[in-house]
């Protein structure tokens, strides 16, 4: 049994995996943002657009969706350049930051739902515009409000990013599995890496915790100890 | 009609409203000079609040004019924001911005809507949070951290940091009790003297007798009577009128 060599491909496996969920998450945070307010505040084809494309996400499963990215688009792909070659991780990085986007685009919709109609009356009559109210008024208490679905969301995707083994990404899953059929301590190292995931979604929620304590504002957010 | 002068502020001409069927504003006509303080009051659902959100067009009215020293508010070519920044607006709730705190909230408008420097939107704000006498400890607080009566005196310092042309009030102390609307109607009346140029909806009769120029009296979307207000509230010509003082009066016996 050599378990510097385990703990050496685990390791790997969770760098990738971290990768995934961090950037997937970032990215989704930016798409998802624009599909927000386009659902949100503007009007017609944009927003018909965000909502099309918020419940196509949604009403599929993650797992298809990773496939057609990782295995139907470069197909699509190759018909135009016959030499493309999709990585693995860059299509589940894509797939992951696409499919976060959607439900964080709802995450933000409803926190900006929820910041009361007065307030935007109160910055419109000091003369704002539609942007200036977004990046001033709502952004900043949207933002407060929607913290602990976003550590649902990263909690999600630490954990759901091990789809991507099924792209052959040498993530977190992928390198136990692999390594587990090398050496047949499959008992030892699956439970190791239910410990590894464990011990970086409890890092996320704490540190979310402190967030959350951080930057709270009496009235915009409730903290109970 | 009104009588037009160079004096006048806002002059609202003609100005109906429906919603639905429901006629709310129907041929309401005045004028504000500046430096005056006009007086609304009414039964609720007589169109006050719907008035004065016309006049900054937070909603549109169907029909009328409304000229703000001597723009057309409601031309296409006109930039509304342009003009709500110098129309002063004091809530019935407060509408404070909830994470700012009450220095910051007064700084804003100054700073965002005006591009002024953070020093200079800085002491404009503490200039009018020193108008309204908010106290020095609560200058750093949170709205939710502040009385009504503090967070509406906030609030009028936010309109007044704009250094508007007019500010409207609708019905900025209907959320509080009555030792709360004593500090803010008592700012207003200073605010009054100081010929701050108000147009006021309110249920306090006593305001309406010590700050007011005039009086309207709106009943049914209509300017049903007005006048001076001793006139108008000790000795009301109109049916109207007379029940709804009255019951105004064994209110506040």
């Amino acid at each position: 049994m050599d378990y510097t060599f385990i703990l050496g491909q685990l390791a790997k496996g969770l760098e990738v995996t971290l990768e995934l969920t961090i950037f997937g998450f970032l990215g989704g945070f930016a798409l998802g943002f624009i599909l927000a307010i386009a659902r949100t505040y503007w009007g017609g084809l944009s927003r018909a657009l965000a909502i099309a494309y918020i419940e196509l996400i949604r009403g599929t499963p993650m797992l298809l969706q990773l496939y057609i990215i990782g295995f139907g688009l470069p197909l699509l792909i190759r018909q135009y350049f016959p030499d493309f070659v999709m990585n693995p991780t860059v299509a589940a990085l894509l797939g992951i930051m696409l499919n976060s986007a959607a439900y964080q685009a709802e995450y933000m919709r409803g926190a900006f739902n929820s910041i009361e109609s007065g307030q935007i009356e109160a910055a419109l009559s000091l003369g704002m515009t539609r942007w200036e109210i977004i990046r001033h008024i709502i952004f900043p208490q949207a933002f407060r409000i929607m913290l602990p679905s976003w550590t649902n969301e990263m909690v999600y995707l630490l954990k759901y990013s091990s789809l991507a083994m099924l792209l052959a990404v040498p993530e977190l899953m992928y390198m136990a599995s692999v390594t587990a059929a090398e050496t047949f301590l499959y008992a030892q190292i699956y439970l190791m890496v239910a410990g590894i995931y464990l011990i970086f979604a409890t890092l996320i929620i704490q540190a979310m915790r402190l967030v959350e304590l951080k930057i709270h504002i009496p009235g915009v957010t409730v903290i109970k100890r | 009609m009104p009588q037009t002068s160079e004096s006048d502020v806002l002059i609202i001409k003609n100005l109906k409203k429906k919603f639905e069927e429901k006629t709310v504003l129907d041929e309401v006509s005045f004028s504000v000079k500046r430096g005056e303080t006009k007086v609304i009051i009414g039964p609720s659902g007589a169109g006050k609040s719907t008035l004065l959100r016309c006049i900054n067009r937070l909603v549109e009215p169907d029909e009328g004019e409304i000229i703000f020293d001597g723009l057309n508010v409601l031309s296409k070519d006109v930039d509304i924001r342009k003009i709500r920044a110098r129309i002063g607006f004091v809530f019935q709730h407060f509408n404070l911005f909830k994470h700012l705190t009450a220095l910051e909230n007064v700084k804003i408008g100054p700073k965002v809507v005006k591009g002024l420097s953070d020093e200079k939107a800085e002491r404009i704000a503490v200039k009018a949070l020193k108008a309204v006498h908010l106290e020095e400890d609560a200058l750093e607080k949170y709205p939710a951290e502040l009385s009504g009566g503090q967070q509406q005196r906030v609030a009028i310092a936010r309109a007044l940091a704009m250094e508007p042309d007019i500010i409207l009030f609708d019905e900025p102390t209907s959320a509080l009790d009555p030792q709360l609307a004593g500090e803010v109607l008592d700012v207003m009346r200073e605010l009054a003297k100081r010929k701050v140029t108000m147009l006021v909806v309110t249920h306090e009769i006593g305001f309406a007798l010590n700050a007011a120029d005039e009086v309207l009296f709106f009943y049914n979307g209509r300017i049903w009577e007005r006048g001076e207000p001793k006139e108008l509230l000790y000795s009301p010509k109109r049916e109207e009128t007379k029940a709804f003082l009255r019951r105004i009066a064994d209110l506040s016996l």
